[in-house]
């Protein structure tokens, strides 16, 4: 089961004391990239969408989409331009949620018998910046001159000093 | 005017259905939409409904559930019902079939893939 930290950044006071806060650390080491290839780097905005591969085969599906992207494909499954009304953001979780049951049932059909039955479950989105796939895995997302670049922190123990860390 | 109720509890889907049933040619249609089975019924019961399509996996009730209620109901065995699935198999496609399905369409679903099933309707 994947989880995500979202939208957490974003409502965090000023950091006054950057280098107990191990995202700012994070980030701090991303940024060097900017200093080795001097392109901006920038935390990403995605939307996250799982969903769960029930039968016959137990499992789940997880796609990443970052904002601009699900707010083009929103528009372009609407027939929207991005002049129209600004996207509310239900309407693009909703789409990213229909684009992975889709690709989650074309996925099984792709890969089972053609006579062999199958149930997946109902796709949950959300918006996120961070997500915590095992518990020894953080992965975090960033931009790079608009592509996305994810990190990823690995090992237990590393994980829990960077979420001790954090808490602080 | 035909009136068809499309039944999905994505937004998103029962936008795209409805775009690609005016393509091929329903423009000018009433629709309807319902978020799952049981606001379907209801619509069903308030309005005189030609064509259902309808998602297969939905919350509360499922597209086959809703199918059965809509064959076991004298008042409404004649609408005619596409099942629209993500998660179809050829045993399962016969199944809906054999209980009254007019035709089982596998997302994506496209004008491509939804015209063939909606030319004798045209027609009608």
């Amino acid at each position: 089961m994947w989880n995500t930290n979202a939208s957490q950044q974003q409502n965090s006071p000023e950091i006054v004391e950057p280098v107990k806060d191990s995202r700012a650390l994070l980030q701090q080491a991303v940024n060097n990239i900017e200093k080795m290839a001097f392109l901006p780097v920038s935390e990403a905005h995605l939307y996250y969408s799982k969903i769960k591969i029930k039968t016959p085969i137990k499992g789940e599906m997880v796609i990443f989409v970052t904002e601009s992207l699900a707010k083009e494909l929103t528009n372009s499954i609407y027939g929207l331009t991005s002049e129209d009304n600004p996207l509310q953001k239900e309407r693009v979780k909703d789409a990213v949620s229909e684009m992975l049951n889709i690709i989650a049932g074309q996925f099984m059909r792709t890969i089972l018998p053609l006579d062999q039955d199958f149930t997946i479950g109902l796709p949950i989105t959300e918006q996120c910046e961070e997500v915590s796939g095992t518990s020894s895995m953080i992965q975090r997302f960033y931009t790079v001159n608009n592509n996305l670049l994810p990190v990823a922190i690995k090992g237990k123990e590393l994980i829990n000093f960077f979420e001790n860390n954090r808490s602080r | 005017m035909k009136k068809i109720l499309i039944v999905d509890d994505s937004a998103t889907a029962r936008s795209f259905i409805k775009r690609c049933l005016e393509i091929v040619g329903l423009r000018g249609c009433d629709f309807l939409e319902a978020e799952n089975g049981l606001q379907a019924l209801e619509l069903m019961n308030k309005n005189l409904i030609d064509l259902v399509f309808t998602d297969y996996f939905m919350p509360q009730m499922t597209g086959e559930e809703l199918l059965k209620k809509i064959k076991a109901d004298p008042g409404k065995s004649n609408i005619k019902v596409f099942i629209i699935s993500s998660a179809g198999s050829v045993t399962k496609e016969k199944e809906l079939l054999s209980i009254g399905a007019k035709a089982v369409i596998n997302k994506p679903i496209s004008p491509a893939s939804i015209a063939p099933f909606i030319r004798g309707i045209i027609i009608e």
